[in-house]
């Protein structure tokens, strides 16, 4: 009897030690680490002390999408803001010019007449946040592991031939063939320049079969091997990411101590958060919530995104009978209410859209699109041989599009604009993932889509928009041989002022196609608390925290 | 998770149903206040679904961004949502959604779980270690884990969590009837039916079928109401309905981010809420009066 | 049957349970026609085949299915979860941060759970037919009847949004910065730290999830604490207790209790696979990084394997509770042999 007691509490041990241990063994294994009171930042007890947001510390609040921050491989939407804060590249841009690319980590550079040869000259003494100097051999490593990883980002080197050191300063970078928009695909942050060295001790490597030998990103998701103005300190999944200033950056050290960029989901949240002083930003704050921070006067900042927000219609008749006419896509577009999408959808925080490329790029003119003229499309409908008006299916995916816009909402509004000339859509939500797989596939009739951008030049929309077979293009069966000749010239080309008239003529003859039809841009706005000054939003990087200071 | 326990309580003891019972129990039940108020909750909500797109002011997915946001007043008395949407016709209509879902679950799940569980007791052997290692499995998951992961898998639609919910539900019906089952089989007035020759279904339905069917009924009640949590937990996360359904849970979701505007969330969930605690309070009635050993303790 | 006899089996049986449960995800997953390349790779490195093709290799997608399934398998047994393309890093990792926010969260409902709802099946048991009696059956029937996160919604919305008497969303307040990892349950790491001021933080975000989450189960408990207490109470020895002239108090937390408080061990037990399908959909609404939210994240990538480690990490904490429950059982009560 006793003997039997005994037993069952050693099995209870042993399973609750077993129960223990698996727990144990769950936590982190690399480094469990002892307490390390040195390691304690010592920023924290000052911090401690003041629920309000310290004298030079950044708090920003936002959704955070950030599966990796390995400049190599992150491809989401917010690790750039965290990557430039870290990394630079050889070239950037100047402010919100996004026409214009100007030096960096590079100090000038020359294109060779074939327009196939790229020689950058490197700023001397620049230090990596490891000490080391960066030089040629660091732009090589970082492109081909670039290359290598096979990652999502690995397109971007699709375009280059071959990379040479000449010394160590110079570096010689080959395209296979001209391109016009290589200099801007230069300041994705996925071009930023490692330093090699650090990067090759934790793992890394730029050999061709790096998609398969390169174990460096787990390093580089709580290090940072750049030159840049912050130095990257951590960053904990669903919780933050922190940054810390870099003392020897080579433009001078920036004025904020240290960001720290917390994962938080609701707008509600953040609202509260910025009302109350917890946070410095709030970057996911809806129209609502942004009207009453402003009114309690607060600081809003206001910004174009380069995103946009789309409508694709086939000019395939085995897809689409009527949409298969010019004149009835067209009238489609004359039916739609794009003031009212931008002002009662949106509530103003849109631009309007005139083609498939982003204002604010080369070769723009926001007045380009169609105006809402109902008895035109009527007009247009009958010269289609549809007076009475066709049905057409519209697949959505379903989801929310940038700026916050649901597409239900958005289709709704489109499907009465067009009741009212006598076009009647049946729509469909879709999940994004089956509504793409389709819309890949060429299936779907008629559509609205988001783009956005991988780069800030126009080429980035012109060739899978205008081109035969380019991405986008396949998808409505888009096939207009001068469209295709044109997008695919102004790519080849250096000369600015050349590309925008040709980019311009572009989207003239793809508006009267009207195969896609630009529906809205939205708009950014933060909140940032009035001490806080010198935020500027940048669509691809959000924010510049180097400019940013609080008094 | 109580219901394992109750039912394997069930599974033991040997009642037998007459007509006279069942009209003992119905007298039984209309003294129950809580199983009354169970039952009117539930008539209420019954005829709501019916009639829902006749009494219903507004067309659920009629959208009206003008008067987006209201807060609840005379024309809209639940306020509107995002989209301009009528709040009160969406949560009315969501009963033809929620309530089927339910009722639709729990019949599959225990016919299923009937039909395999009897199978499986009368034919023993390795069909039935199989589908009792099966059913083990499956009641080795908390429900809604299995069912999110069954959901995802499949891809998120309400056909698909229903499904799911069904392969989470069945397996404590097989328990219960082959429980019963495996009781009847081992009786000897059974082998003397079976000597002059009466057909196994009559067998079925004069002698198992009767046994099972209190615990099963309870059983099933109460399930109507988890079926309706789970749905909506899984269109709350965004594998189960897809809008603009105004299915409750899915209606739930979109007024998360709303502090401000607290009737987006608080209605729907009103709704779903007196659904299930109409079930609920109907389950337990229906336990106290069908099943002699709670009974005595209440 | 002997009671390591029973854990043996138990144990055996989980595995191929556990295996059958990741066979079935896996045939269900792949009728879908869905890609999850799809989700994870962009429009441009779509038109990239060596993109593709890599990510193919990486993500094991470009082996016939039944050896992908033979290979997650292998991996399985070697405690080799796979990679989550949603994370890009071993699950493993992922379980390893995430796990632990879902169990302090568990944890802290089931002490709410054991707490609250015994005490108040006591009550409505000594109190019986009288208002204790009904006010403890409304609530808990409430408490059964009521969804998490609507209820999660309307305590949040009023509690922090309207009163602001408790913290938003999350586990930490904002400026406080996290105390160093050991355990990943910050109440408890804050603890260890010395850290009071990040304590206090955390427990105080922590109560109204937990609350949320343990109020189905303490509906449950306070229920069968009641009737088993009402049973014990009509027993001949506690009738002998009274005539013994015992204050009544003393029979019955001495007597009464300790007896009833076994069918309540179970349902407690039991409660904990309950509490963690809540966990899933609380920490929906709390913000809470925990289990919950990585699933809902791995499923909008169609990352199955995240999925699947989830699932099988649950329902391996789930059956290990059982287990120690049915110990339990055996021990306080000798009368009963587990197994039967």
């Amino acid at each position: 009897m006793r003997k039997h007691t005994l037993f069952r509490l050693t099995v209870l041990i042993a399973l609750f030690a077993l129960v223990i241990s698996a727990c144990a063994g769950a936590t982190p294994a690399p480094t469990p680490k002892p307490a390390a009171p040195t390691k304690e930042p010592t920023t924290e007890p000052t911090e401690a002390k003041a629920p309000e947001t310290g004298g030079d510390v950044l708090i920003v609040a936002r959704s955070l999408d950030i599966r990796t921050l390995d400049p190599g491989r992150q491809y989401e939407i917010t690790s750039p803001m965290i990557v430039h804060a870290a990394y630079e590249t050889l070239v950037t841009f100047a402010g919100t010019d996004y026409t214009k690319v100007v030096p960096n980590l590079a100090e000038r550079w020359e294109i060779s007449d074939d327009g196939l040869t790229y020689t950058f000259y490197l700023r001397p003494n620049v230090k990596f946040h490891t000490g080391n100097t960066m030089t040629a051999k660091d732009v090589k490593f970082s492109f081909e592991r670039l290359r290598n990883l096979k990652d999502n980002p690995a397109w971007l080197m699709d375009v280059v031939d071959k990379i040479e050191v000449v010394d160590d300063l110079t570096v010689k970078i080959t395209l296979k063939e001209p391109n016009a928009a290589f200099l801007a695909m230069l300041v994705s942050p996925n071009f930023s320049v490692l330093d090699s060295e650090a990067v090759k001790a934790h793992g890394g490597t730029s050999a061709e079969d790096a998609d398969k030998t390169d174990t460096a990103t787990e390093w580089l998701d709580q290090n940072s091997a750049g030159t840049g103005p912050f130095i990257l300190k951590g960053w904990t999944r669903g919780v933050e990411v922190v940054l810390e200033r870099n003392p020897d950056y080579w433009r001078g050290p920036a004025k904020l101590s240290k960001v720290i960029v917390k994962d938080v989901r609701d707008p509600a949240t953040q609202r509260m958060m910025i009302a109350g002083g917890d946070i410095d930003v709030a970057m996911n704050l809806d129209v609502d919530l942004i009207q009453a921070y402003k009114q309690e006067g607060g600081q809003v900042v206001e910004g174009n995104t380069m995103d946009m927000v789309y409508m694709a219609m086939t000019t395939n008749p085995e897809i689409s009978e009527p949409l298969s006419k010019k004149e009835a896509r067209q009238a489609v577009a004359y039916a739609i209410d794009y003031d009212g999408i931008i002002n009662d959808l949106m509530r103003g925080a849109a631009i309007r859209l005139p083609s498939i490329i982003p204002v604010g790029l080369l070769g723009t003119d926001p007045n380009l699109g169609y105006p809402h003229d109902p008895a035109k499309a009527k007009e247009l409908l009958a010269k289609a041989g549809y007076p009475d008006g066709f049905t057409v299916k519209m697949v959505y995916p379903n989801r929310t599009f940038a700026g916050g816009l649901a597409a239900e909402t958005l289709a709704a509004k489109i499907q009465a604009d067009l009741a009212e000339v006598g076009i009647k859509l049946d729509l469909e939500p879709r999940e994004p993932v089956a509504h793409l797989a389709d819309y890949r596939a060429g299936k779907l009739a008629m559509t609205i889509s988001p783009w956005t951008p991988d780069f800030l030049d126009p080429h980035g929309w012109a060739i899978p928009f205008a081109v035969k077979g380019g991405s986008a293009a396949k998808r409505v069966y888009y096939d207009n041989p001068k469209a295709s000749e044109l997008a695919i010239q102004a790519g080849k080309i250096t000369d600015p002022e050349k590309r925008a008239q040709m980019y311009l003529e572009l989207q003239k003859i793809m508006l009267d196609d009207a195969a896609f039809i630009g529906l809205i841009q939205p708009k950014v706005l933060i909140a940032v608390r009035p001490n806080v000054k010198g935020y500027v939003f940048n669509p691809v990087w959000w924010v510049d925290f180097y400019e940013i200071s609080k008094e | 998770m109580t219901n394992t326990v109750t039912s394997t309580v069930w599974t033991l003891q040997r009642g037998e149903a007459t007509r006279g019972r069942v009209r003992a129990a119905w007298r039984a039940l209309r003294r129950n206040r809580a199983a009354l108020i169970g039952a009117f909750i539930l008539l209420v909500w019954f005829f709501i679904a019916l009639t829902a797109p006749y009494i219903i002011p507004y067309d659920p997915d009629q959208q009206n961004l003008a008067d987006r946001l209201q807060p609840p007043n005379i024309t809209h008395w639940f306020g509107t949502d995002e989209l301009g949407r009528d709040i009160f016709s969406r949560v009315l209509y969501g009963a033809r959604i929620s309530i089927p879902i339910g009722l639709i679950v729990v019949a599959l799940s225990s016919l299923m779980g009937m039909f395999v569980g009897g199978i499986s007791g009368y034919i023993g052997g390795l069909f039935d270690e199989i589908v009792m290692r099966v059913a083990d499995a499956v009641l080795a998951f908390p429900s809604l884990v299995l069912a999110m992961a069954i959901t995802a898998a499949l891809g998120p639609s309400i056909n698909n969590a229903m499904l799911a919910i069904v392969v989470v539900l069945w397996p404590t019906y097989a328990r219960v009837m082959r429980g019963q089952v495996l009781a009847i089989k081992s009786m000897e007035f059974i082998e003397a039916a079976h000597a002059i020759g009466v057909p196994n279904w009559r067998i079925f339905l004069r002698h198992v079928l009767p046994n099972s069917y209190t615990p099963i009924l309870v059983k099933a009640t109460l399930d109507v109401g988890n079926a309706i949590i789970i749905a909506a937990g899984l269109s709350f996360i965004g594998l189960g309905a897809v809008p603009p359904t105004p299915e409750w849970g899915a209606m739930i979701s979109m007024g998360r981010l709303k502090f401000a505007q607290w009737w987006i969330a608080t209605f729907p969930g009103l709704a779903m809420f007196t659904v299930i605690i109409g079930f609920n309070f109907l389950g337990d009635g229906l336990r106290d009066i069908l099943d002699p050993r709670i009974r005595r303790r209440a | 049957m002997r009671l390591w006899q029973y854990i043996l089996r138990r144990i055996v049986f989980m595995v191929p349970l556990l295996i059958s449960v990741t066979l079935m995800a896996f045939i269900v997953s792949h009728l879908v026609p869905a890609d999850p390349l799809g989700m994870v790779l962009s429009e441009r490195a779509m038109n990239n085949p060596e993109i593709v093709q890599a990510y193919r290799e990486r993500w094991g997608l470009d082996k016939p299915l039944h050896m992908q399934y033979l290979i997650y398998v292998w991996n399985l047994l070697h405690g080799d979860f796979g990679d989550s393309i949603a994370t890009q890093r071993p699950i493993l990792r992922d379980l390893a941060q995430f796990l632990p926010a879902t169990l302090e969260l568990t944890l802290a409902a089931m002490v709410f759970t054991i707490f609250l709802g015994i005490p108040f099946g006591v009550l409505a048991a000594l109190y019986r037919d009288r208002w204790p009696d009904h006010l403890t059956r409304v609530l808990s029937t409430i408490g059964v009847s009521v969804p998490v996160f609507w209820l999660g919604l309307l305590l949040l919305n009023a509690l922090y949004f309207h009163l602001r008497l408790l913290p938003g969303p999350g586990r930490l307040d904002p400026y406080i910065t996290p105390p160093p990892t050991r355990t990943g349950m910050i109440t408890v790491d804050s603890l260890l730290a010395g850290d009071w001021r990040a304590f206090w933080s955390a427990l105080r975000h922590l109560f109204l999830p937990a609350l949320v989450l343990g109020s189905y189960t303490m509906g449950t408990v306070s229920r069968i604490t009641r009737s088993s207490l009402l049973d014990v109470l009509a027993q001949d020895y506690i009738r002998t207790a009274r005539a013994k002239g015992l204050a009544e108090w003393t029979v019955i937390l001495r007597h009464a209790l300790r007896n009833a408080l076994i069918p309540t061990v179970t349902v407690v037990g039991l409660s904990f696979g309950d509490l963690m399908s809540g966990a899933v959909l609380t920490e929906t609404i709390f913000s809470w990084p925990g289990m919950g939210r990585y699933a809902v994240l791995a499923a909008s990538y169609l990352d199955l394997q995240a999925i699947m480690g989830v699932t099988l990490v649950i329902a391996f904490t789930y059956v290990v509770v059982n287990l120690l429950v049915d110990i339990l059982y055996a021990i306080i009560d000798p009368r009963i042999q587990v197994g039967t």
